[in-house]
Formats: C-alpha cells, sequence, structure tokens
C-alpha cells in the first residue's frame, strides 16, 4: 500500500449533521503572570486569550485574524493543549481535552495536527526530510513495517509537491516554501481530522504564498480536513473561510460566516482591518478608515471594551462596560456597545 | 566512520589533528611493544644524561630511559582524561538536560545551587577526601576528576536545552504525540551536542594537565609508574642540569592537547548537518 488512503477523498455524500462540531472552544483564557519592574511590584497577568470561545464544524475552515500580538498564536497552542490554558473547556472529537490524561493526550494528537509560522524554525535542523516525516508513522504505528512506511513518506513528498528523493536531505538544503511543504507532509502523515495553521505562509515570499495556501486548500478539500487558519490579515483568508473570528487583544471582536464578515462588518475594529486591506479593483475604493495610536500593552489593558482607545466611535460607557459577543443572527456576532 | 574519514580530508587542521589522537591512542595500546626499555628500571650508571644512541631521549633523575617512560606516561595521561570526561560528561549531561528541559523550582533551587556550589569545590580537596576512602591511584584521580568536572556539562546541557526547548520543532515534536523522555533523546540533544562535543575535547585536555599535577602530588598516578604530568613535575626541579625531562613531556601534553582540540573541533563540523 502506497498510502493510497491518504490521497483517496473522502466521501463528502454522507451528510453530517449540520450543527455537529469536531471543534468546540468554550470560553478560554490562557494568561501569563509577568514579572513586574521590580520583585516587590504586585503579580500580573498578560491575559493572552481571553474568553474565547468558538466552533469548528467538520470539513469547515475557521480563521482566526488579528494584528502581532493579539494572541492568535497562544489560542491554537491552548486548543491543541500545547500551552497549558488557565480555564476553559476544549472539546474535541467528543473528548474533553482537559481531562485527558498525558497518555491519552498523546493518543488523541493523532488526529490533530499543526502546521507552524516559521518554516526556519520548525523542523528538527539534524533530522533528514524522511525522519521529519516518518516520525509520526512511527510514534502512532502507522503503517505495515519500515518499508510501507517508507512509501508512505514519498507518497506524502509527492502530495505535498516534493519528490521523494528529498527524504535523505536535510532542512537546510530547502527554500522556506519547500521547508513549508515538509511541515504539511509532517502533519498530514498521521492521518489527522483536524489541522491547525498558525500563519503558514506569512513568513514566505509573496509569490509563494498562493502556491502553498492552494495546496492547503487542495489537501482540505481531497482529505476533508477541518482547520483552524490563523493569519494577521483578513485578505489572505477571504477565499477559503468558512467562518471568520476576528481577535484583539486576546478577545474575539466579531465572528461571522465568511461572506457576511466581508460584506456586512459590525464591529468597527473589523471595518479598520478591511479597509487597509489593498483593493483589487480602483474604483472600488473603500472609505479608508485609520487606526488611532499603537495597540495597548496587554500588560495593561484598557478599561471596559479593549478596543475603546483605538476607536471611531467609542462613548463614554465603553470604557467601564466590557461588552460581550452579541448574537445578530445567522452566526454573526459581535462584541460591541454601539453595534448590534 | 568511513564517512567521517571522508570528510576530515577536506580539513587539514582536522585531519592532524584525527592523525595525532589516533597515534597517541596507538602508542598507549602498544606501549609494551614500543618501548625500548622497561619504564621504571633505573640505570644508576646514567642518570640525568642528555639524548644519547642508547637513550634517545636521555634519561631522567634515576637513569631511566625518557623515551620508555614518555611511551607508557601516554597510557595514564590519555586514560584520565578520557575516562574523567566520560564521567564529566555522562554525569552532567542528563542532569543539564533534565534539568532544562523540565525547569521548575527543582532545576533553580537545587541544581543550580548545586553546581555553583560544586564549582566552587577545588578537585584537589576532592581527591584528598576520595583518596582516604578509595585510597590513591589513577582511578582516584580520575573520578575526583569527572566529579569535578561534571558542574561544567550540567550547566552547558542546561543552558543549550533552556533555548532549544522554545523552538518550533520541539512543539512540533510534542504535537506529535512524543513522550518527553523521546523529545529529550530525539530532538534536544542532537542540537546540542555540538558546544558539548567541544567542551568535551577542551575538557579531556585540561584533565591530562589536572591528573598530572593530582600525580604530582602523589593523588594520582603511583611512582614508579610514569604519567606526563609527574614526569613534568619532576623535571622541574631539574630544569638547570637536565632541561629535557621536562620538556619532553611537556611537547607530549601539548601535542595531544592540541590534537585533541582539533579533533574536536572537526567532529563538531562532521557531525552538523549542515556542513554535508
Ligand atoms: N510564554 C509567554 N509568557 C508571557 N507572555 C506571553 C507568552 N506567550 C505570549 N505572550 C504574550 O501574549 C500575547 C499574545 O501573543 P501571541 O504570540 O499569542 O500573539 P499572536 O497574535 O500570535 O502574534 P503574532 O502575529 O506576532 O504571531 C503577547 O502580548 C505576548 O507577548
Ligand atoms: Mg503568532
Amino acid at each position: 500500500m502506497t498510502g493510497s488512503a491518504l490521497l483517496k477523498p473522502t466521501d463528502n455524500s454522507v451528510a453530517e449533521p449540520a450543527d455537529e462540531a469536531l471543534l468546540s472552544v468554550r470560553n478560554l483564557c490562557t494568561y501569563f503572570p509577568v514579572r513586574g519592574a521590580t520583585p516587590f511590584a504586585p503579580k500580573r497577568v498578560v491575559k493572552a486569550v481571553d474568553n474565547l470561545s468558538l466552533e469548528v464544524g467538520r470539513g469547515k475552515i475557521v480563521s482566526i485574524v488579528g494584528e502581532s500580538g493579539s494572541g492568535k498564536t497562544t489560542a491554537g497552542r491552548s486548543i491543541l493543549r500545547l500551552i497549558e490554558p488557565t480555564s476553559g473547556q476544549v472539546m474535541f472529537d467528543g473528548m474533553d481535552l482537559g481531562q485527558l490524561g498525558p497518555r491519552a493526550l498523546r493518543d488523541a494528537r493523532r488526529k490533530m495536527q499543526i502546521i507552524f509560522q516559521d518554516p526556519f524554525a520548525s523542523l528538527n535542523p539534524r533530522m533528514s526530510i524522511g525522519g521529519i516525516i516518518a516520525e509520526g508513522l512511527k510514534l502512532h504505528s502507522i503503517g505495515e513495517g519500515r518499508a510501507d512506511q517508507r512509501d508512505r513518506v514519498a507518497a506524502l513528498l509527492e502530495r505535498v509537491g516534493l519528490s521523494a528523493d528529498h527524504m535523505r536531505r536535510y532542512p537546510h538544503e530547502f527554500s522556506g516554501g519547500q521547508r513549508q511543504r515538509v511541515g504539511i507532509a509532517r502533519a498530514l502523515a498521521v492521518e489527522p481530522d483536524f489541522i491547525l495553521a498558525d500563519e503558514p505562509v506569512s513568513a514566505l515570499d509573496v509569490s509563494i504564498q498562493a502556491q502553498v495556501l492552494n495546496l492547503l486548500q487542495d489537501l482540505r478539500e481531497d482529505l476533508g480536513l477541518t482547520m483552524v487558519f490563523i493569519a494577521h490579515d483578513l485578505s489572505v483568508v477571504e477565499y477559503l473561510s468558512d467562518r471568520v473570528a476576528v481577535m484583539y487583544l486576546g478577545r474575539i471582536m466579531e465572528i461571522a460566516d465568511a461572506r457576511d464578515l466581508y460584506a456586512n462588518p459590525q464591529h468597527p475594529y473589523t471595518e479598520a482591518l478591511l479597509s487597509a486591506a489593498p483593493i483589487p479593483e480602483p474604483g472600488a475604493a473603500r472609505n479608508r478608515i485609520m487606526l488611532k495610536g499603537e495597540t495597548p500593552s496587554p500588560i495593561d489593558p484598557p478599561s471596559g471594551c479593549v478596543f475603546r482607545t483605538r476607536c471611531p466611535i467609542a462613548g463614554p460607557e465603553c470604557a467601564t462596560t466590557t461588552p460581550d459577543l452579541k448574537p445578530l443572527g445567522k452566526g454573526h456576532s459581535v462584541a460591541c456597545l454601539k453595534r448590534g | 566512520m568511513d564517512r567521517l574519514l571522508v570528510k576530515m580530508r577536506g580539513k587539514p587542521l582536522g585531519a592532524l589533528g584525527l592523525l595525532i589522537v589516533i597515534l597517541l591512542v596507538l602508542v598507549a595500546i602498544f606501549a609494551p611493544l614500543l618501548a625500548p626499555y622497561n619504564p621504571t628500571d633505573p640505570d644508576f650508571m646514567a642518570m640525568l644524561q642528555g639524548p644519547s644512541d642508547q637513550y634517545i631521549l636521555g634519561t631522567d633523575e634515576l637513569g631511566r630511559d625518557m623515551l620508555s617512560r614518555l611511551i607508557w606516561g601516554a597510557r595514564a595521561s590519555l586514560q584520565a582524561g578520557l575516562i574523567a570526561v566520560i564521567l564529566a560528561a555522562g554525569i552532567g549531561v542528563p542532569i543539564g538536560l533534565i534539568s532544562g528541559y523540565f525547569r521548575g523550582p527543582l532545576d533553580e533551587y537545587v541544581v543550580m545551587r548545586l553546581t555553583d556550589a560544586m564549582m566552587a569545590f577545588p578537585v584537589i580537596v576532592l581527591a584528598l577526601a576520595l583518596t582516604a576512602i578509595m585510597g590513591p591511584s589513577l582511578s582516584t584521580a580520575m573520578v575526583a576528576i569527572g566529579i569535578v568536572y561534571a558542574p561544567i556539562f550540567i550547566r552547558l546541557a542546561r543552558a543549550q536545552t533552556l533555548s532549544v526547548r522554545e523552538t518550533e520543532y520541539v512543539e512540533a515534536a510534542r504535537a506529535l504525540g512524543n513522550r518527553h523522555i523521546g523529545i529529550m533523546i530525539k530532538h534536544v540533544l542532537p542540537n546540542i551536542a555540538s558546544p558539548l562535543i567541544i567542551q568535551m575535547s577542551v575538557s579531556m585536555a585540561t584533565a591530562i594537565l589536572v591528573e598530572s599535577a593530582l600525580s604530582f602530588l602523589g593523588l594520582g598516578v603511583q611512582p614508579p609508574t610514569p604519567s606526563w604530568g609527574s614526569m613534568l613535575r619532576i623535571g622541574t626541579n631539574y630544569m638547570q642540569e637536565a632541561p629535557w625531562i621536562a620538556f619532553w613531556p611537556g611537547l607530549a601534553i601539548f601535542v595531544a592537547v592540541l590534537g585533541i582540540n582539533l579533533f574536536g573541533d572537526a567532529l563538531r563540523d562532521v557531525l552538523d548537518p549542515r556542513d554535508r
């Protein structure tokens, strides 16, 4: 068998119940303690992820978008329990990940994988490409013996657009785009149901970005993958997402079906991000909404709504009341006192 | 090993180091065949003689053949260096790796403070204490050096581990479902190996010197068995009349230290896939 199971498209005709989520995140919080300026200063925390809730249906792609430091990576790592969250619940395929012991968690990892942002840091420089991709096969005893595992590695390399003779080479011999393909093959090797892609193209040359995005898109369709896709720019995820969540300082500001979010943004932050994106047709100029000032320090976020210091429509109530996500219907929710 | 030789070819200094190390090892192994005289047999008719046809490198203060003593001395010195360093790295690397990998209070308050204390501990004092238990011998000296050198390896392995544990490839290894032990062996250890190998070669060179000091104090190799260190120290008493007694072991130590360091340097390059 030459990894044909991997390459076989999943049968999409078997309709899953529409509301069955593969991944369901409820009130996830991850706080990091930070040292004060002096040893005697009061202990403080960075609320890197604050009260995040998210549902990802089988076969869907949900994107998390936000500026640098908004907590996207921390959110992703906490969902996969690579970081221990402070509180909250993550249900994956019927399992409460927070309740799994170390052994059960290791077994569960076969079904959820991650693709990293930095292709130069995410491959062990001392391992051959074949070793890197085969590691998951060995860990989870996938395949009948070493020859079969080799065949699988070869098939995976070809599936991600590399060649089987790359197996014996080492990461430093490859370009960023090729390494990212290796990272994708490593994630696919264990035949996961779910992949978290943490800005998988932002470190790549613009010319390569589209290729890697297309590869991910193809794989997702062929394998019926469920994905959370992290990006710092709404334009990257427009065409591949089913749903989009916009994050700011650890909190979700707005979440909606992709089409709805781009056509009908409700949160002033989403509007600002959309207007900052390059516009394809010159005629379709949007009203540019410029954000005032810098992102505040996450150690000392603004009271009330964390976005109010940069918000064009903030009122006095925004300093005192923290807005929760309010449903507006059709799966569109927004955390803003002025909207909805 | 053949791969190692092929790669050494492009590196003349590394090849020189390898050559020196191989020669020294051969000399140490075949000392009984190579030495023209018994290294412990005095010749009271030929004390403190300069190089001659009979004694190519001269004789020492008891008329013993310098060449034979030098050849036999390679055994004690290389053994001392090698075993002491293997012991030090064998103790230090696992402790440093585990401690740096898991961090936490045990690492910060126990391991680090203990290594601080051990770093301040003079090798001579430890060797004296061990001698009281084990009796004076080359093994006592090797164990003493090994223990005293272990904190160097603890610190180095820990410091390197602290940076490697934060890398994305370690995170990827966890995401794949590795156990901690697997991550430490497959992902951390190979990536901290280079500086450890360099440190081993440096430490091996200095261990040869420390062994000589211990031998001189009567805490290492027991007379009349020769080691380069003890020969060097005795030689310093005769610098005026017979400078060769100190010169030959001094040269031997110099060449050995140089060869080991060159070899260690080249080994690090060879083990690095980026250099393939
Ligand atoms: N281990 C940690 N200890 C303390 N603070 C942390 C830690 N990891 C992240 N943070 C903080 O949490 C916040 C969110 O970081 P995170 O890396 O999740 O953001 P991000 O949205 O992924 O940013 P980027 O786009 O730069 O990748 C930042 O302010 C960061 O400084
Ligand atoms: Mg990030």
